[in-house]
C-alpha cells in the first residue's frame, strides 16, 4: 500500500479503519449470540447483549467524530476522501445492526416471561444464521478491501429475503388458524423483519465499500425476492 | 495525559509602528513541543506578533512593543536580554529560503561557529550531520556537503534553512509561511517535518493556508485587526469554533 508523505494522515486513516472493523466486530458478536437463543432463550447472555448495545453506540459517535476531524483537519482526497465519507455511513449501519440484535433480545425475554417459545424456531435460527453470514461478509470485504466480496454481499441478500419470506408465510398460517399466542406471534414476525432488515443494512454497506474502492455506486439490479414486503 | 508545560507566555502585547497599532493587548501560552499556527487575515498582526518572540521587530526603527513575554518563565522583551543569544534560542524560517550564498556545510555550521558551540572540526561535523538529519535532508545530501546550497531545490533549501536554525540548538522555532514558495510534494515534505520535529522543538507557524494550519499544528490562533480573536484546539476550531469571526474567517466567508 502506499502511504503518505504525513505519517500522521496514514496514522489517521489507519485508526480509521480499524475503528470500523472494530465496531463490525462488535455488531458481529451480537448477532452470534442471538442467533444461539432461538430454541432456548438465555436470559443472562440477553441481558449481555442488552447492555453491550451502548458500546456500538460510542463506536459509531466516535466514528462519526473521527471522520469530521480528518475532513477538517487533513483534507482527504481521491480515495482518502471516499473512505472517509463512507465510514460514518458504515458505523451507522453497523450500529442500527445493533439495535435489532438488542431488539430481538428483548422481544425473547419477553417470550420467555409469558412462559412460551419461539415459532419455528429452526426457521427464525437460519434467518438469523443467514443474516450474521452477510455480516461476516461485509466485515470481511471491508477488512480486505475486496469489492467483489462487497457485490456477492449485496447479491446475497436475496437468500435472506426469501427465508423471511418463507417464515412469513408459515407464521401467518398459523395466526390465520388461531394455532398461537396473538403476543408470542407478533414477537416472531417482528423479529424475523429485524433480521430481514440487518441484511438490507449489510447490503448497504456493501454499498459503500464498494463505492470506497471503485468510486461507482453499485447499480440497482440487485436481485430481490418478488415478494419480499409482506 | 498531562497537560503540556508552557513555553511561551506572552500578556497584554502591544505593538506600534509609529503611531499605529499593529498589535492590540495580546495575550496566548504557547505550549512546550506543540504547534500553534497563527491564521488569520493579511495585516492582521500574526506575523507582527511572531517576529515578538525572537526581538525582529527591534530591528524596524519604528516598531514599539510592550508588555510581556515570558520564555521559560523570563521576560525576553526586557532591556538586560541579548537579542543575538535569544535568536540561537528562538530560530527563524522565513517565507522564501534564504541560504548564504556558501556550501550546504558552512550554511549549517556558520551558527554553531560564531556561538562556539563546536571545539573542533570532528565535533562541527557532528553537529552539521545531525542538524540536516533532523530536517531530514541528510541523506539527500550527505554527498555533496561542499556543492553550492543555492544549487539546491527551494524544498530542499528551505529544510537547509531549518537545519541551519536547529544548529544552534534552539528550543523554538518560528516559521514564518514556510511553505509559500513551494510546490505541494516539497510542502508535505515541510510539513511531515514540522511533525517530526515537534518531538524537540516547541513551534509555531504563521500560515495563510488555511488547510496546512489544520493539518500541522495542535493549537490555532486566529487573529484580526490587531487582536487575538481566539486560540483553542486546531480540531475545535476547524470544527466548532467560539466565535464568529474565526468561522467566517476559516468557512471562507466574509462580512
Amino acid at each position: 500500500m502506499q502511504t503518505h508523505i504525513s505519517a500522521a494522515f496514514s496514522e489517521d486513516l489507519q485508526e480509521l479503519d480499524q475503528m470500523v472493523v472494530s465496531l463490525s466486530g462488535l455488531a458481529q458478536t451480537q448477532l452470534r449470540s442471538i442467533t444461539t437463543m432461538m430454541a432456548d432463550i438465555d436470559q443472562d447472555i440477553i441481558s449481555t447483549i442488552i447492555a453491550n448495545d451502548a458500546k456500538l453506540d460510542e463506536a459509531d459517535a466516535e466514528i462519526f467524530n473521527k471522520a469530521l476531524q480528518i475532513i477538517a483537519l487533513r483534507s482527504p482526497r481521491a480515495e482518502d476522501l471516499r473512505k472517509v465519507m463512507v465510514s460514518p455511513t458504515i458505523a451507522n449501519n453497523l450500529e442500527r445492526i445493533g439495535d435489532y440484535a438488542k431488539n430481538i433480545g428483548k422481544r425473547l425475554i419477553k417470550i420467555k416471561d409469558a412462559g412460551g417459545a419461539v415459532l419455528f424456531p429452526d426457521e427464525l435460527a437460519k434467518l438469523a444464521d443467514l443474516a450474521l453470514g452477510l455480516v461476516i461478509g461485509i466485515n470481511d470485504a471491508y477488512a480486505r478491501s475486496d469489492a467483489a466480496k462487497a457485490r456477492s454481499v449485496w447479491e446475497e441478500d436475496v437468500h435472506l429475503d426469501n427465508a423471511y419470506n418463507t417464515y412469513m408465510a408459515k407464521m401467518l398460517k398459523v395466526m390465520d388458524q388461531g394455532e398461537c399466542d396473538a403476543a408470542i406471534g407478533s414477537h416472531c414476525l417482528f423479529m424475523a423483519k429485524n433480521l430481514e432488515r440487518i441484511g438490507d443494512h449489510a447490503t448497504g454497506i456493501a454499498e459503500q465499500i464498494h463505492f470506497r474502492i471503485n468510486a461507482v455506486v453499485l447499480d440497482d439490479d440487485r436481485p430481490k425476492a418478488g415478494d419480499a414486503e409482506q | 495525559m498531562t497537560e503540556p508545560k508552557i513555553k511561551l507566555k506572552a500578556t497584554d502585547v502591544d505593538v506600534f509602528y509609529d503611531e499605529k497599532q499593529a498589535l492590540k493587548t495580546v495575550s496566548i501560552d504557547i505550549l512546550e513541543n506543540q504547534v500553534t499556527a497563527f491564521i488569520g487575515p493579511s495585516g492582521c498582526g500574526k506575523s507582527t506578533f511572531l517576529r515578538c518572540f525572537n526581538r525582529m521587530n527591534d530591528v524596524i526603527p519604528s516598531a514599539r512593543v510592550s508588555g510581556e513575554i515570558l520564555l521559560d518563565g523570563k521576560n525576553i522583551l526586557n532591556e538586560d536580554v541579548d537579542p543575538v543569544l535569544l535568536r540561537a534560542q528562538v530560530g527563524m524560517v522565513f517565507q522564501k529560503a534564504n541560504p548564504f550564498p556558501k556550501s550546504i556545510y558552512e550554511n549549517v555550521a556558520y551558527g554553531p561557529k560564531i556561538h562556539g558551540l563546536a571545539s573542533n572540526k570532528d565535533e562541527l561535523d557532528a553537529i552539521v550531520e545531525d542538524s540536516l538529519k533532523k530536517a531530514g535532508l541528510w541523506s539527500e545530501v550527505s554527498d555533496r556537503l561542499n556543492d553550492k546550497a543555492t544549487g539546491l531545490s527551494g524544498g530542499q533549501q528551505q529544510r537547509l534553512c531549518i537545519a541551519r536554525a536547529i544548529a544552534v540548538n534552539p528550543t523554538i522555532l518560528l516559521m514564518d509561511e514556510p511553505c509559500s514558495a513551494l510546490d505541494p510534494i516539497a510542502t508535505a515534505v515541510i510539513e511531515d517535518l514540522i511533525e517530526n520535529l515537534r518531538e524537540k522543538y516547541t513551534i509555531i507557524i504563521v500560515t495563510h493556508s488555511m488547510q496546512q494550519a489544520a493539518r500541522v499544528s495542535q493549537k490555532t490562533a486566529y487573529f484580526h485587526l490587531g487582536h487575538l480573536i481566539e486560540c483553542d484546539d486546531t480540531a475545535k476550531v476547524f470544527t466548532n469554533p467560539a466565535h464568529e469571526q474565526t468561522e467566517a474567517y476559516i468557512s471562507g466567508k466574509i462580512g
